[in-house]
């Protein structure tokens, strides 16, 4: 036998490492086990409620479209109100007040898209309107230009695109995480704030960038951006490997290890309720939950035949082609043990732009199908024991 | 002026041969060069070697070709050790017809120690018996197209692409012109003989020269592995059959071939189900394949054609021969001046090129011998080390490059492999678009952009399993979260 938590939470994409930091915000103990990164550093940072109505149309009210669904208007404001809480404590500023509405972002081909709750960094409309892009050397996911043409062609509102030249030290092959690294160092942050200031006129037009500016020093350098410029300064955010995910990952993860949670490098072969069995032979005890993923994260295997298999659980959950390949998934988050994720329920999470919902709704389901092992909400420390925590 | 019908192989080596024997010539083709047939084959240059016994004609005129085109086309071919490899009592029944067969058609074949072979390639079937040597090599297909399409525009020939010949035009019987369809616009090309060269299109053609024949299409599917796990060509030696070949092709390796027979020139929709079949038949030669990671399947539709009807539907269809028939349709009751080439393999398109220009010569009268055997085909110019910022990571395509080729999408994946690689365009497509918009504006660009995106999913969607069912899972989150690719409307 091997580590003995309350939970063990298998896998650390964002449900996994919400699952965990709800554990110990009440006073349990985790361990996170995976066979590799989370996903968190595929995606820009933005956490989506529900972007489209199901006729493909941008949502502009969630609350409205969720209805009574999943716990309805309360039970959502609670689950945002909580994600927003840890930004808070992760550095990851967003206003203290949740929002009301989806607010639209600029994708790297230049399209507008909604989304709900996103960091202070990430460039952020409630309607259509004047700004300036800002063309990094080499960086061929941020085409200024060709960005400005399609945000014309589809909003009837123009904009502007500059370039900035190549910084001392400059290679051909630099990506997003190259320009974020070069952005935390002084020398980075000063050559921009320099180039910057002489490229772009002397208006209060805000200024849209790649999600660049640094990994760790972004509030920083944004900060003396805005100061220096005087205007709103904001990233749109780019494809994987995506700096916005990165930073949040690197302080999430930071934030669980102080408070405890173990991460443990190892591939999952199977569960019990009250322990997990590792490729190498080690167990783990606790109960388990099943963050693995889907497809895309590695918890569901597509076989050449087109069965969807879990291979921890041994279950079958689909088969290509018929179902959807962004959309296929376990259909219950009670399982033998729970599973949580965005791809849990059936839903369709790429097209609806929902996964961020869905990974707090079934986080939550999970928590409480532990928690009620215990039979109480309040938790003292101490008083958690492994044995009260197991599912029912 | 000889019009010739179709932009494949065969069609630009007809070209290619009648511009060396002096004669002007114009290629038109329905789509891309190397669009059909062409442009989806698993990329053998035969030695001949597959068909000593069931086709003895075909595999003579493979190892003719095939000493002939390491020389003219010597860029476009990657000489890389093949092997014939007996797995089980198949291959050794047939062994002994096979090692007369190679006696007889000239093929050099030596047995190879089967410890060489193993450690050579370690996925290899460790029940193996025996292993041979044979001089198949890698044809890089799009290659050997660009060189023969140069050359011709070097040599002052026109190819027409996305153009159609919707009439021939006769006096007295004899082809005076054809009119020719391109983007909207016709036009009149007056011509002395009309050479249709269209692969498995070639029955569709056939009537407007006065004539009919019967087509014997069948498809073959082939799945493309991520890397090129086996640096050999592998073929599992007994009678030709399915899933019995592996081919290295730059980084990928590709395993071929299904042959189901097929109702129309155009590709059959893949599926999954046959992706498997082809995938436990390659596990006789490699036991592990199905946990290798496809990247996708393709599948080309091969021209054959019986000369004899009646022998057609009874035989199984490997047996029909993969021999190149020319038929002139002046001596069949057709229009004089009209030739059709059908049949054939990659491998032999040059033979099948002079042949067709010999039947040409006699009908215009004007005997000159084909120089094609002996007329390296030149590189236009040799282009330096790529640099510039990296559109296309996982080929190493740079946007230098893209400029230089100065074509669509599709024109950057058939010369530079952009969007070829194991992502399959997930990264780079979105920055392909934005290159294009500068070109040919947002709305075009976007187009080429979605239709791009659909073609590689069809040919990923039959073999998404294993890593490459969770790439395309990147790519669909990706598109419909990061990029909005479809933008507000169209979801």
């Amino acid at each position: 036998m091997g580590a003995n938590t309350d939970v063990i939470v298998v896998g650390r994409g964002p449900a996994g490492l919400l699952m965990a930091t709800l554990v110990v915000q009440h006073s349990g103990t985790v361990t996170i086990v995976a066979d590799g990164q989370g996903t968190l550093p595929l995606w820009g940072g933005q956490w989506d409620f529900r972007n489209y109505a199901d006729d493909g149309r941008p949502l502009v009210d969630p609350y409205q479209w969720w209805g009574d669904l999943l716990g309805g208007e309360l039970a959502w404001r609670t689950r945002w109100s909580r994600v927003a809480t840890l930004w808070h404590e992760l550095g990851v500023l967003e206003s203290p007040d949740i929002p009301n509405r989806n607010r639209w972002i600029l994708s790297p081909l230049g399209h507008l898209r909604p989304t709900y709750l996103a960091p202070r960094w990430q460039w952020c409309q409630d309607q259509p309107g004047q700004f300036i892009l800002i063309g990094f050397p080499g960086l061929a996911d941020f085409s200024v230009q060709a960005m400005a043409r399609v945000y014309e062609a589809t909003s009837g509102v123009g904009v502007q695109a500059v370039h900035l030249p190549t910084p001392p030290g400059w290679r051909p092959h630099w990506t997003a995480i190259n320009w974020a690294w070069y952005l935390d160092s002084r020398a980075g942050q000063e050559w921009l704030i320099g180039e910057v200031d002489r490229i772009i006129d002397a208006s209060p037009t805000p200024l849209a960038f790649p999600q660049v500016l640094g990994v760790d020093g972004v509030e920083a350098l944004r900060e003396r951006l805005m100061q220096h410029l005087g205007r709103v300064v904001g990233e749109v955010a780019l494809p994987p490997p995506s700096v916005g995910g990165l930073r949040i990952t690197r302080r999430w993860e930071r934030w669980l290890k102080h408070r405890g949670v173990q991460f443990v490098t190892g591939h999952v072969t199977g569960v019990t309720r009250d322990s997990a069995k590792l490729a190498n032979g080690r167990q783990l005890s606790g109960s388990p939950v099943l963050a693995s993923g889907g497809i895309l994260g590695g918890g569901l295997y597509a076989e050449p035949a087109g069965n969807i298999r879990d291979p921890i659980l041994g279950t079958i959950v689909g088969s290509l082609p018929q179902d959807r390949i962004g959309s296929v998934g376990h259909r219950q988050v009670r399982s033998t043990v729970p599973v949580i994720g965005r791809m849990v329920g059936g839903w369709d999470p790429d097209r609806h732009g929902d996964g961020g919902a869905l990974t707090l709704w079934t986080v939550d389901e999970a928590f409480d199908a532990i928690w009620t092992g215990l039979g109480t909400t309040e938790a003292a420390p101490g008083v958690v024991r492994s044995q009260s925590l197991r599912v029912k | 002026m000889v019009v010739v019908i179709g932009g494949g192989a065969s069609g630009l080596g007809v070209a290619w041969d009648l511009l060396l024997r002096g004669i002007p010539t114009t290629v038109v083709e329905q789509g891309d060069v190397g669009g059909g047939t062409s442009g989806r084959f698993h990329g053998l240059l035969h030695s001949g070697a597959r068909y000593v016994v069931v086709d003895p004609v075909s595999a003579r005129h493979c190892i003719a070709e095939n000493a002939i085109l390491r020389v003219i086309a010597a860029a476009a071919i990657k000489a890389v050790p093949s092997y014939f490899v007996s797995v089980d009592d198949d291959g050794d029944r047939y062994l002994s017809p096979w090692l007369d067969g190679m006696n007889a058609a000239g093929i050099g074949v030596r047995e190879v120690p089967l410890g060489q072979v193993i450690s050579a390639i370690p996925d290899l079937n460790r029940q193996a018996r025996r292993a041979f040597s044979v001089p198949d090599a890698v044809l890089e297909g799009f290659t050997l197209l660009r060189l023969l399409r140069d050359n011709i525009t070097q040599r002052g020939g026109t190819v027409l692409t996305h153009s159609q010949v919707t009439q021939v035009h006769q006096v007295g019987g004899v082809v005076s012109g054809v009119t020719v369809s391109s983007r909207g616009a016709e036009r009149l090309i007056v011509c002395d003989a009309v050479v249709n060269a269209a692969g498995p299109g070639a029955g569709q053609i056939v009537p407007m020269f006065g004539d009919q024949i019967e087509m014997q299409l069948s498809a073959g599917m082939m799945l493309v592995f991520a890397n090129r796990r086996v640096g050999h060509i592998v073929n599992r030696l007994g009678p030709p059959g399915d899933g019995d070949i592996l081919v290295p092709h730059g980084r990928t390796a590709i395993l071929g071939t299904t042959d189901i027979p097929h109702g129309s020139p155009q590709p059959p929709v893949l599926q999954r189900q046959e992706a498997v079949y082809l995938l436990e038949q390659g596990e006789r030669l490699f036991p592990g394949i199905a946990s290798w990671r496809a990247l996708r399947a393709f599948s080309g539709v091969r021209p054959l054609f019986s000369t004899d009807s009646n022998e057609g539907a009874s035989v199984r269809r490997r047996i029909v021969t993969r021999d190149f028939t020319v038929l002139d349709h002046g001596m069949r009751g057709g229009v004089k001046g009209a030739f059709t080439i059908i049949g054939g393999k990659w491998t032999t398109y040059r033979l099948m090129a002079e042949r067709t220009v010999d039947a040409v010569c006699r009908h215009l009268d004007s005997w000159v011998p084909s120089r094609t055997a002996v007329t390296p085909l030149t590189e236009a110019s040799s282009q330096g080390d790529p640099v510039g910022a990296i559109v296309c990571e996982c080929e190493g395509v740079t946007l230098d490059t893209l400029h230089a080729l100065n074509g669509d999408m599709d024109t950057w994946r058939t010369r530079a492999w952009f969007a070829m690689g194991p992502c399959q365009g997930a990264i780079c497509l979105h920055r392909g678009a934005a290159i294009r918009q500068s070109i040919v504006g947002v709305q075009a660009a976007m187009q080429e952009f979605l239709a791009l995106r659909r073609e590689r999913w069809r040919g990923v969607e039959p073999v998404a399993w294993g890593d490459n069912a969770r790439e395309w899972a990147l790519t669909e989150a990706l598109r419909h979260q990061t990029l909005a690719e479809e933008g507000m409307n169209g979801r």
